[in-house]
């Protein structure tokens, strides 16, 4: 089965604003590539959900390229990148139960007509 | 039998000349465990009609983020094959070549994307077995013979149904029937002496380069509306309250001492045009709400692949997005 997404040949989808060093690895500006709203917000609540981020937020600097930023300032000790990871993760543990549950309800009204 | 409502925070209110509580953040206790409120996660299908191509389901409990990303993913994620390059050898019809284009680009095809390999850019328009689909159009107007017939005109519209399918190398023997999902799209109209011979190649796509490429004819929710009645209305007054509602959603119900009470029977057809408002008398009677985490979803497929697949499809691009974007962390942090 080919890929949903359609081929990126430019390299790398995700990397990181140069800002201040003085804050370490706890505050990050991840620059998206080719994203938007739909990602971005989905990102953005599961970051929120995590109690060790401090601050998340999203925004597209302009609306005529494809570029989301993403900032992310977690408590000392715990790296920008790592809760960036888990909500990943997280988003997409709770993206598949959707799935189960969106087949498995069409499964049941099918069994009920 | 009333409705117990819920605490206020998920509901948002519907006034005369505002809507507030709009925000999902604003309550105490947001930090939540993304995995334990699993059970209160509800998915529901509603309708599935026209042999699976429009489907209404609700989504409970869910963040309104992720409803949003679903609707959108329908709408510019989801792949679908549709007609790119269009090779136009003659048109001498009254439609210029390029208007002409754009519309063959609209054809909705049946052709299943998921078949299919991304064209890749800058190879020639002809592309190979995997990744194009090839069509040839050619129609010529004449005049009609037959005096008695009502019609002076032979193929005088040309419909989709005059589109072939030119099947390249075992496309044949995979694919059944790939053309347009209507047969009688009204593509151009004709006069006798004008003729349209063009070759027309469909590539996969999606609706973020073109709406062309969207899989829904439209895909859209709302929040589920709550009609809350706080005093007691009779007679006339039900009445007027009665027809303030999208017909269905209240309704008047006979009390003991035989006047007629207004009732909410099913507020979910509301369709909140807060026409209550207009009645000085009967504003204060009813509170209407909508329930913040309660999305009413409509998906209309265009007719490529059914709306029950349309959905996991959409959540599949978001896993895949995960997928690449969790890969690209864990290469970089190698680094």
């Amino acid at each position: 089965m080919t890929s949903l997404l359609p081929p990126d040949s430019d390299g790398n989808r995700l990397s990181v604003l140069a800002g201040d060093k003085s804050c370490g690895e706890e505050c990050r500006t991840f620059i998206f590539r080719k994203e938007n709203h739909t990602l971005g917000n989905c990102l953005r609540t599961m970051l929120l959900k995590n109690p060790q981020v401090m601050f998340a937020g999203y925004t597209i600097p302009h609306p005529s390229e494809e570029v989301m930023h993403l900032r992310i300032q977690t408590v000392e000790g715990y790296p920008a990148q790592a809760a960036l990871r888990k909500a990943f993760v997280d988003l997409k543990t709770h993206a598949s139960q959707l799935k189960t549950k969106f087949i498995s309800a069409v499964d049941e009204f099918e069994k009920k007509s | 039998m009333t409705e117990f409502s819920f605490s206020s925070k998920n509901k948002l209110t519907l006034k005369e000349f505002e809507i507030v509580n709009t925000s999902n953040y604003d309550f105490s206790g947001h930090f939540a465990d993304p995995h334990k409120q699993e059970n209160e996660l509800k998915v529901e299908i509603v309708k599935i009609e026209d042999d699976g191509m429009f489907l209404e389901f609700d989504m409970i409990g869910y963040d309104p983020s992720v409803a949003n990303a679903v609707r959108r993913l329908l709408l510019s994620d989801v792949p679908t094959m549709a007609i790119e390059k269009v090779h136009i050898y003659q048109n001498t019809s009254i439609m210029q070549d390029e208007v002409l284009a754009h519309r063959m680009g609209l054809i909705p095809l049946k052709a299943d994307p998921r078949l299919f390999k991304w064209k890749e850019e800058g190879t020639e328009d002809e592309g190979t077995e995997d990744d194009t689909l090839q069509f040839s159009l050619q129609v010529r107007c004449k005049h009609n013979p037959d005096k008695s017939s009502g019609d002076p005109y032979l193929d005088n519209k040309v419909f989709t149904k005059h589109l072939k399918w030119i099947p390249k190398g075992s496309q044949k023997d995979k694919l059944i029937n790939p053309g347009p999902v209507e047969d009688d799209i009204l593509i151009n109209k004709l006069r006798p002496g004008h003729e349209m011979d063009m070759k027309l190649f469909a590539v996969k796509g999606v609706g973020r380069d073109h709406a062309k490429f969207s899989p829904v004819a439209t895909a859209f929710y709302r929040l589920h509306p709550e009609i809350r009645i706080n005093r007691d209305v009779f007679d006339e007054n039900a009445i007027r309250l009665v027809k303030c509602f999208t017909p269905g959603v209240m309704q008047l119900e006979p009390t003991e001492d035989g006047r007629k009470k207004a009732k909410v029977l099913d507020a979910r057809n509301d369709m909140c045009s807060r026409n209550v408002f207009r009645h000085e008398d009967l504003k204060d009677a009813v509170t209407l709400e909508k329930r913040k985490d309660h999305f009413i979803f409509n998906v209309e497929s265009t007719g490529a692949i059914k709306s029950t697949e349309l959905v996991p499809m959409a959540i599949d691009v978001l896993l895949e997005k995960c997928e690449l974007y969790i890969n690209e962390i864990d290469s970089q942090s190698k680094e």
